[in-house]
């Protein structure tokens, strides 16, 4: 159940509760000061009249005085009853519809009286007896009933006015109770909602969200420790990123600067190797071993530039129009591996991407293939509206189910016992930052590695077959 | 919570409108002298008066004992006291007792009632009444004394204003 909802019940059942009661309360007490009064004028009037008779002159009274006693009582309501021992007299009722509880009461020697339905006229009826005195305390009976009878139209109207406003007031602090809730779970929720916001915000990446803090009550407690939270937060990360930023640029200073040295060092070793041959023994090993460790420190180096080109992203696709088939039969031939392939290039694939870039990704996975797998390492090109596929399978064992998930981590080495190899350790992570340059709308290329079901590996590239000249940034 | 509930509803209800109610007393009933003698019959079990012709104590008491007339048994009218009993005023060291020519003893609470009331109405200022018999003499008694009798328990309303 919601916040809103349960502030709304809470303030519906208050109001409920507390206007039940009191107008409960009121009411019931107006209704009783209505009929005590009613009762009260009824019985007044009754001994009132009554008294007129005394002193009593005869017993029984004179059929006059009854007769004047009714006409006079049956003038103060709607009917009026005299009884003594067998006689009667009576106007506007019958003396058989009195009560017998009623009866029998007026002999205590009090007024008594009681509410009756007359068929739909409540009505009430006082009754008493006259008693004679001597005046020392001396009290008795004389015999002479008499009754009054009075109709509580007038009462009952005011008493159904009365229930009609205790509803009417109910029904309207229901309402103002209602809208009371609705303000104040306005009050409570925005601030709530807000906070939701800022939370979905920070946690998609937007560090900079905060919440607006209003007053002083918990709420806003809350917005402002999520605020300091924020702040913190954001610091440290960008405190972070600039540390990393500081790392990739250090690798990328140092790599430029390796760049001059190594190119002075390149020609030197290349003198060497010219002169290789004429030197003896030792001295001819170790010119031409400083010549290949100069060569694949070299192209380590041109690879560390490479990646760190793609993490501070000014690498920029040069796309063009091109026949894959083409691109990758030059990738082939360029590095002398056309009689070691299997080639599948059907001819007639055009594509718009960048041709540099698949010839470094086809030449790193051909060049992983051939230097890990087993011959036969086989090239396969497909195509379909969307995308352009390029399968490098070799048939050799297969990788690790460990080492699939990293094969395309930097400096990572599947075979941990050979320390050294002819790649610099970058080359799958280069062809797989290549393939995600590539990208057409959200659809992204992608480089994957598997292990086919007959063993062996099989790596996948996926290009946007027309690609977008977007460069990645970052 | 619940028993509240229903509670408060049931009361809104059963208080609605104007209802029927049981019998409520409220003041005493309006009381006065009476000019004409008077004896005092039965009906039922309460006091009834009776007018009589007739001066003196010993003659109304003389109409006591005979009884209610023809008419009055008609009308519902009935007495205790025995007619054969003859009852007779005196002075005793200053105080007024009735003598009856039986054991007052023997006689019914209402005949004795029936007795003390005919006394007291009969004479102005009499105060309590003694019965006395050939060798009893019972309490001082009062005319429909309520401090001598229970009052009936009714419920009890507002005293209405005389």
């Amino acid at each position: 159940m919601g916040l809103r909802t349960r502030l709304l019940l809470a303030f519906a059942a208050l109001a409920v509760v507390t206007t039940t009661i009191t107008a409960g309360v009121l009411y019931w007490r107006a209704r009783s000061a209505v009929l005590q009064a009613t009762q009260d004028a009824a019985a007044t009037a009754l001994t009132d009249r009554v008294k007129t008779l005394l002193p009593l002159s005869s017993v029984p009274p004179r059929r006059a005085d009854l007769e004047e006693l009714v006409e006079g009582l049956s003038d103060r309501g709607s009917g009026a009853v005299v009884l003594f021992r067998g006689q009667q007299a009576s106007s506007g009722m019958h003396p058989q519809s009195l009560p017998a509880e009623l009866r029998s009461a007026v002999r205590s020697g009090r007024v008594v009286w009681q509410r009756v339905m007359w068929g739909d006229t409540p009505t009430l009826l006082v009754g008493t007896e006259l008693r004679i005195g001597t005046g020392m305390g001396d009290s008795v009976p004389s015999g002479l009933e008499v009754y009054l009878a009075r109709d509580l139209l007038a009462e009952r109207d005011s008493i159904e006015e009365l229930t009609w406003w205790a509803g009417a007031v109910g029904a309207g602090s229901l309402g103002l109770a209602a809208a009371l809730a609705w303000v104040a779970a306005r009050g409570v929720l925005r601030p709530v909602r807000e906070l939701r916001h800022a939370a979905r915000r920070l946690g998609e990446g937007d560090l900079s969200a905060r919440v607006t803090v209003r007053g002083a009550d918990e709420l806003a407690e809350v917005g402002r420790t999520f605020n300091a939270t924020a702040q913190v937060l954001e610091h440290q990360v960008n405190e972070l990123r600039r540390m990393e930023a500081d790392a990739r640029r250090f690798v990328a200073d140092v790599s430029h600067e390796l760049r001059t040295p190594l190119a002075a060092m390149t020609a030197v070793t290349d003198v060497l190797d010219e002169e290789a041959g004429d030197l003896p023994g030792d001295a001819g090993r170790a010119a031409r071993l400083v010549s290949s460790e100069t060569a694949n420190l070299t192209r380590l180096v041109n690879d560390l530039i490479e990646v760190t080109r793609f993490d501070s992203g000014s690498a920029a696709l040069a796309l063009d129009d091109v026949d894959v088939a083409a691109i990758i039969r030059a990738c082939l031939r360029s590095r002398g591996w056309l009689d070691q392939v299997e080639a599948d290039l059907p001819e007639g694939i055009t594509a718009r991407l960048d041709p540099r870039r698949l010839d470094v990704i086809v030449a790193n996975l051909v060049g992983n293939a051939l230097r890990h797998g087993e011959p036969p390492v086989t090239v396969r090109l497909t195509a379909d509206e969307a995308w352009v596929m390029v399968d490098v399978e070799d048939s050799g064992p297969g990788m690790d189910d460990a080492v699939l998930p990293h094969v395309f981590d930097r400096f990572f080495k599947a075979d941990t016992a050979r320390s050294r190899s002819q790649g610099s350790g970058l080359g799958l992570a280069i062809a797989w930052e290549n393939a995600r340059l590539h990208r057409k709308g959200d659809r992204v290329g992608t480089l994957t590695a598997a292990n086919r079901p007959g063993g062996g590996a099989v790596f996948t590239l996926a290009l946007p077959r027309y690609g977008e000249g977007t460069g990645e940034k970052r | 919570m619940k028993r509240a509930v229903v509670g408060c509803v049931l009361l809104l209800v059963t208080a609605c409108g104007v209802r029927p109610s049981g019998v409520i007393a409220g003041g005493a009933a309006p009381e006065g002298p009476i000019l004409a003698p008077v004896v005092f019959f039965l009906v039922g079990d309460s006091l009834a008066p009776a007018v009589r012709r007739s001066e003196g104590v010993d003659s109304l008491l003389g109409w006591l004992t005979a009884g209610p007339t023809m008419r009055e048994r008609q009308e519902g009218l009935r007495s205790e006291v025995p007619s054969g009993v003859t009852l007779r005023e005196e002075v005793r060291d200053g105080r007024r007792v009735i003598t009856a020519s039986v054991d007052p003893r023997t006689l019914s609470p209402l005949a004795l009632e029936q007795i003390v009331c005919t006394v007291a109405f009969a004479v102005d200022g009499a105060g309590p009444v003694i019965i006395a018999g050939e060798s009893v003499t019972l309490p001082p008694r009062w005319c429909g004394d309520q401090r001598s009798r229970p009052a009936e328990e009714l419920p009890t309303g507002r005293v209405a204003p005389r």
